[in-house]
Formats: structure tokens, sequence, C-alpha cells
């Protein structure tokens, strides 16, 4: 049973490496726009650009 | 330009920017477009056609407030956008690297309405940038010196809040046995090692997450104020010094599970209440209105200078739409000034040679050449501001609740106290301190705590939608003590640009009208742009032929061989046209003439918003209303048989008349003032009123000392704001009787003695979580009700 107590102790050095990975997050500012980056991955910049000049040059 | 109109632009009144903007920019690739057309149906900005010239980059001191980062061959600066308003607007702005190749990327943050921008040095790309972000319609802004406090506060709560909830939830997981098996299952080796494990975790939570209380409770305590802090910390101490005893000298389980729980809870009402709107600035000062630099002669030559450094008899030149940032005199022959900034009076003014002049003014005519009388700081505003300082506090926060929980800290100690003498005399003392204890423990006012920032800011949240933005969400409360709205006229009641125009005379025949239009096209007073959106005819094709125009007096030209005269009373006489039946009532006029005969003039006159002079009727039930103009008497009949008799009006009323009229009417009734005002004439009268009130057609621009910003649009839900703000106190009320009901059931438990860390693990996430869906829950039925949101 001695297990568990090692098993635990594991749990939570798991819990707090993410701990320190929310902590990391916040202090790096990643929740300090919650708006724009949801929509920026959606901006299909360059690639959609490319495919629409070739199709006009045919 | 046949493939974009092959595109998809099926809003019609956003083809005018596109063309405009593919004219302006040839490297707008089409697909550019196609793509900010596509991601949002209705992005709309109206790209502006004159913008400034941004001389003010040059300075060095301007450009160390801007430009954060600089090597030998790039830029990175730092602005303020407050257009930013959709996902398409970061789109376009992120794509600026296709319309100048000197821009290497652009990064907006949409929450803080600021945009990062990397620069290739090159010469004037400072001023490039400027002038191109104006020109799409954003109009940039050289961010304020002491921006990232809040900032690094919410961030600092977040850590907190993150904190207490890992810690919460592994304490509830390591307590978990003791509640499930009875002490003879558990090996004493896990209990021992749980033990330590428990109080390792609460340290974090005691010395951390914690710390604000003891805090607010230690200066609260210094000014003999029982704020809701007290009793918090009063709870947290008895929490944590009986868990202790028990978990070491009895080996029973403690409370700490329940103690890092309710922390945990406290956190989170915290920042529900603090979410404010980063992107708006409800205090501006006055500075940030004015330019930055102006044109100050030197020799025979313009310098660029700060306003900061002009002195008294500087020579200073001011161009066509600049706000005059100091006293001054004027040394040209005439120039025609807006000041509705500063008073509030739509109308322009025209100055003499010599007059002087105070600042604020807006240059509505060609350039003048000015002379400063009195430094920047000793303006009449600044004067005003200053003297206006000395009032008093405003906007104290959740009175309700302070009220309360002193109450109730009293009648807790009392409790506590009556229970330990009672048991202390019928069974002895330990069994006493464990009721003493006990009752502190579970009348911990979490609830209490909760109840005022889920209420207010669940409904500062809701008001949000329908942009109504509340500084601080506690302002709700005093929503019900409101007895008296003070209303300003201009721009408030009325629409900011659009008047109604009437014309009085002989009727005018198509070709006339199509000339008038023709001539005013050509003209950039504002009477005639206004005098153009209001002729809905076509233009003549004709050529407007010696076209002469005098500044502040009117226009005189030909077409097809007629002479027209339009402009003031003074111009048509002085050029020889007899005028009749004219009807002087303080408004603005401008006259015409055709030929050397008067035709008629046309009037320009406010027009109020939709529905708000029956709004007013409606408000004046409950409310007593009163109206303050800097505007002339003019309207005053108007507003008479438009509305009842009872509501008091004011005219001509100077910034500082308005604020002494705010303070008579604070002093003379009890109950609260709402102002709401909207230019910077109202500013210092929003700071002095109870309430402040700032409305505004876009969220960028004037909103000195407000409370509340309210969108123009939304000024027809003050109404049902009001009601909202009356129904909150009552949702408040309510969760109170919910918690105090918690509490009484929690009371009996302590005071008989039987309050287990179980009975309280149990209780007091209980009695937060429901006041919490008690809160939000009624605040959302409500905001429907009330048709919010």
């Amino acid at each position: 049973m001695n297990i568990l107590i090692i098993l635990i102790g594991a749990s939570l050095l798991v819990a707090l490496f993410f701990l320190g990975a929310f902590i990391y997050s916040v202090k790096k500012g990643q929740y300090d726009d919650t708006y724009s980056p949801a929509h920026r991955i959606l901006f299909e910049n360059n690639i959609k650009q490319k495919t629409k000049d070739q199709t006009n040059e045919k | 330009m046949v493939k974009i109109a092959k595109g998809r632009f099926i809003i019609m009144r956003n083809i005018h920017f596109v063309v405009k903007a593919v004219k302006q920019f040839t490297s707008f690739r089409r697909i550019f477009l196609n793509d900010y057309y596509n991601i949002e149906n209705n992005p709309g900005l109206k790209p502006l056609d004159t913008v400034g010239d941004f001389e003010f980059l040059e300075l060095p001191e301007v450009r160390e407030q801007l430009i954060q980062f600089e090597d030998e061959k790039i830029y990175r600066i730092k602005l303020n956008i407050h257009q930013i308003h959709c996902s398409s607007c970061i789109y376009l702005l992120e794509q600026l690297h296709q319309i100048d190749e000197n821009i290497q990327a652009s990064r907006v943050n949409f929450q803080r309405r600021e945009i990062v921008l990397t620069l290739t040095k090159t010469e004037g790309i400072l001023r490039r940038v400027f002038q191109l972000l104006s020109q799409l319609g954003y109009t940039p802004q050289i961010p304020e010196e002491n921006n990232p406090k809040p900032n690094q506060q919410s961030k600092s709560l977040l850590i907190k809040i993150g904190i207490a909830g890992f810690c919460f939830g592994n304490i509830m997981l390591l307590s978990f046995p003791e509640y499930i098996s009875g002490n003879s299952d558990i090996d004493s080796a896990f209990k021992d090692a749980f033990k330590y494990l428990i109080v390792l975790l609460v340290l974090p939570v005691l010395f951390y997450a914690a710390a604000d209380y003891y805090k607010a409770a230690y200066t609260n305590l210094k000014h003999k104020y029982l704020s809701v802090d007290v009793p918090i910390v009063l709870g947290i101490t008895a929490l944590s010094v009986r868990s202790v005893y028990e978990m070491f000298y009895l080996s029973n389980p403690g409370y700490f599970d329940s103690l890092a729980g309710f922390i945990f809870f406290l956190l989170i009402g915290k920042w529900f209440q603090s979410r404010t709107y980063e992107n708006l600035s409800f205090d501006k000062k006055y500075s940030s209105f004015f330019p930055l630099a102006v044109l100050k002669k030197v020799a025979d030559a313009y310098d660029i200078t700060r306003i900061k450094d002009l002195d008294k008899g500087d020579i200073i030149k001011l161009r066509n739409g600049e706000i005059l940032p100091v006293n001054a005199q004027l040394l040209d022959d005439q120039a025609i000034f807006d000041y509705s900034f500063v008073t509030g009076e739509s109308k322009t003014i025209v100055k003499q040679q010599k007059d002087s002049l105070f600042a604020g003014g807006k240059l509505k005519s060609a350039n003048a050449m000015l002379m400063v009388t009195s430094k920047a700081n000793s303006s009449y505003l600044q004067e005003l501001w200053n003297n206006s300082d000395s009032e008093h506090p405003k906007g104290r926060t959740t009175a309700i609740i302070d009220s309360i929980s002193q109450k109730f800290t009293i009648a807790i100690v009392l409790l506590a106290v009556a229970g330990f003498f009672f048991w202390y005399f019928n069974t002895g003392f330990s069994k006493a301190l464990e009721v003493f204890t006990a009752i502190l423990i579970v009348a911990c006012p979490c609830a209490l705590a909760l109840a005022a920032p889920f209420t207010y800011g669940n409904a500062g949240r809701l008001l949000g939608k329908i942009d109504i933005y509340l500084k601080e969400s506690s302002i709700i409360e005093q929503f019900g003590k409101i007895k008296t709205l003070i209303f300003d006229k201009t721009g408030t009641l009325t629409q900011k640009d659009s008047s109604e125009i009437v014309f009085n005379g002989r009727e005018l025949d198509l070709t006339t009208q199509q000339d008038i239009k023709t001539i005013a096209t050509c003209s950039i007073h504002p009477l005639s742009k206004s005098l153009v959106d209001h002729l809905e005819v076509d233009e003549s094709q004709q050529f407007v032929e010696q076209y002469e125009e005098v500044a502040g007096k009117g226009i005189k030209a030909t077409v097809r061989s007629s002479t027209y005269l339009i402009g003031s009373q003074n111009w048509l006489t002085s050029n020889g046209v007899l005028l009749h039946n004219i009807n002087d009532n303080g408004r603005s006029k401008v006259y015409i003439g055709k030929d050397q005969v008067y035709i008629g003039y046309y009037e320009l006159s406010n027009t109020y918003r939709d529905h708000i002079l029956s709004d007013l009727k409606t408000l004046n039930n409950s409310y007593s209303i009163a109206i303050v103009s800097g505007d002339g008497n003019f309207e005053e009949q108007f507003l008479k048989s438009a509305l009842v008799d009872k509501i008091q009006m004011e005219f001509n009323q100077s910034p500082n008349d308005k604020f002494n009229f705010v303070k008579a009417i604070r002093e003379k009734n009890k109950g609260a003032v709402m102002m709401l005002g909207d230019g910077i004439n109202d500013a210092v009268a929003l700071k002095e009123s109870d309430i402040g009130v700032a409305i505004t057609e876009d969220t960028g621009s004037f909103t000195p000392n407000s409370d509340i910003i309210m969108h123009a649009k939304s000024l027809s839900k003050l109404t049902n704001m009001l009601q909202y703000g009356k129904d909150c106190n009552n949702i408040l009320y309510a969760c109170l009787s919910a918690s105090i009901l918690y509490n009484i059931i929690g009371l009996g438990f302590a005071f008989t003695g039987l309050l287990s860390p179980f009975v309280a693990a149990v209780l007091m996430p209980l009695s937060s979580i429901s006041v919490v869906f008690l809160a939000v829950g009624l605040t959302n039925y409500f905001a429907h009700k009330r048709k919010i949101a």
C-alpha cells in the first residue's frame, strides 16, 4: 500500500507542472487578448492568394 | 476594378470604400479586399479624405514615447486605435505589410485596441504609417504612459485563482478518505502523510492567495470601519486555528478543504467583478484631446513645437481643422472657430483681428496666425478642472453590503461569545471553545461576499452587450438612489452631426437647387457641407465660374450665367442685395441671393434623437428632469411644447454653470444625481454628479470623468437601465436572504456543537454556489424582462 504514497506524490508533481504552465502562460500574456488569436487562425493570408492567382493566369 | 465589382460586395454602402481604397493604394490586391469583406458582413469604416501631416512625429520627445525598440534597421512602435471593432479590422491591420513594404509586421491586440508595428527604418516612415492608418479610418493615438498597471493586477489575480484552485482540488482529494471511512480503515501512515501534505498545500492559499483580504481588513480596522473583509479574515483565522488544533492534537480531520474552497470562490467573485473594459478610458485628461504640437514661427520659418514648450508671445500657425491648444490672440483679419468642444454650443464663431481666444476652439476657416497669450497649463479649461478637484468621494462601492456586513460582524461576534458562555457554564471550557470557533467558521460571510460581485458583475456584463459600459459594476447599486436626471442638450438629446435644414422664402426651382448644391460642393465650410447633404438633387453639370469665397462671410459664384451669393446676412448686404422677412431667432442661417435678388434662407436646427422626447416625458413620472445647454434659448419654445412644464431648462450655460447647477441640485435634494453629457464642456459637471454618463457615438471620443460610457443608440434604453438597476438591488437582497438562511442552518449546527468538518465541507460550498447561481440567474432573467441584452 505504501506505493500509494509515492503515486500520490507523483500525481501532485504532475499537477504542479500544470500549475506552473498556467502561471507561465499568464505571465507571458497569453490571456491578454482572448479575441484576436481565435480569429487570426482563420485568416488564410497568402496561400489562398497564390491559388487564385494561378487559376487566373490559366 | 471590374473584377472587384464582380466580387462579393453586396453591401452597397461600402462600395465607396473599396473604390477609394483601390484608388489610393494600387498595391491593394483584389484578394486582399475580398477577404476583408468575407470575414464579417459589415466591416464598414469610412476612410477619411483629409488626414493631418503628423509633423509632431519629428519631435524627439514624442518619438521616445512612441518607439518601444529600435536598432539600425527597424523601429518597433505601439499605437492605440480605438476604431478596431471586428475581426475584419484585425485582418486589414495585420495585412498592412502588403500595402507598404516598409511595414514588416503588424500585430493587433483586440482587447486593448492596440497595434504593434515593426517598421524598416526609412526616411519619414513613421509619418507615412500614421497617414496610412488615418486614411484607412484608423486614427492612431500614442499610448499614454501610465497604461500597464491594471493589467498587472489582473494577472496577479489570475495567478492567485490558479493557485487557490489547485490547492483546493488537491486538499479535497486528500481529505476525501477521512470522510468516507471510519478512522479504523486507514493506515495511520497515510493519515500522517496526508495531513502534512494538506498543511503544505494550504500554506500558499493562506499566505499568498488570501493576502489581499488581510491587507484590506487591516486598513479598514485602522479606519474603524467594519467592511465585509473583517468577518472574512475572522473566519479564515478561526478555520485555520481550529483545523491545526483538530489535526495535530486530536488527530481529527480539519477544515482546510473548506478554507481553500472558500478562498477560491472569493477570488473568482473578485475576478468576475473586476473584469473591466481595458479598451475604454473613463478618465481622459484634457491634454489628450489637444494636439501634441503646433507650428511655431521662428524667424521666417515654422518649427514644430510641443504645446508644453510654448511661451507667452510666441507666434503660432494653426491650420484648418486643428484645435487651438492655448489661449491666444488672433493676428489675422478674421477666422472662424467652432467652440462646441468647450461650450457645447453648435454655432461657429467668427473672430476678428486682435480678438482673444480661449483654448479648445477648432479652426474652421483657412490657416490662421495667432499669438500665444498664456502657457498651456493655465488655460480656462485647465483651471476649471483644477477648481473642481476638491469634491466628494464618488462611487462608494457596495454600500448595501458594507452596511449589512457591519451588523453581521457584530451579531456574529456576540453570538459566538454567547455560545461560548452557554457551553462554558454547562459543560466546560474545551466544548465552549469548540462552539465559539464553530460559530465563527460557519458564519464566514462567503455568500455575503459573493452576492455583490456576481450580481453587479453579471449585470454590468449584460449592459456591456448593449453598449453601456460601466467603469465599476458596483455603480449599479446607485441607480436606485437616483432622483434627478440632468441632460445636456447638444450632442446628448440631439444628434451630433445631423441638423435639420428648412428653407424659408420663395420656392426654389430645380435648376436653382442644383446650382446651389454645385456651388456649395466647392466650399469646405461646415454649413456648406450641411447644405450639400440636405439638397437631394443632382449637381448641375455646369462649370462654376468666378468662384470667390471670403472666410467667415460667404461665397460668390456664377453658374449658367446667374450669379449666386451664398452666405451670411452681411455678405449679401455688402454685395448690394436687399434682405427682407428676416427672422432673427439665433439659429444658424445661410442666406441665398440670385442675380442680386434675395430669394430666401436655409435655417439649421438640431435634430433630436429618436424617441428621446417621449422617453423624457415617461422618465419625468419617476424622476425630476433638467436640461442644461450651452446653446442659446432658441430651442426653448420647441422643447417646452414637446415636453411637460415640470422639466427645468437652463440655457446659455458655461461648463462652470453646469457644474454649479449639478452642485446646487445635489445639495438641495437628498437623492443622487445622474448627469448625462457628451462633450468636454460637460466634464466638470459629470465629475460633480453622483453618476456621470458620457454619451458617445464612438467609444474612442470624449469620455472624461465618466462612470458610465453609453453609446448614443442605447440612450433609448435609459429607462430600462434605471429599472434594471433597481432590480439588481432586489436581486442582491434575495441573495443575501438566501445566504442568511444558510447561516442560520449552519449556526444551528455550530451552536449545538455538531459542526463536523464534513458538514462544513458540504454546507459552505453549497451556500456559495447557490448564491452565485441565484445572482447570475436572476440578473439574466431580469435583463431579459427589461429588454436588456
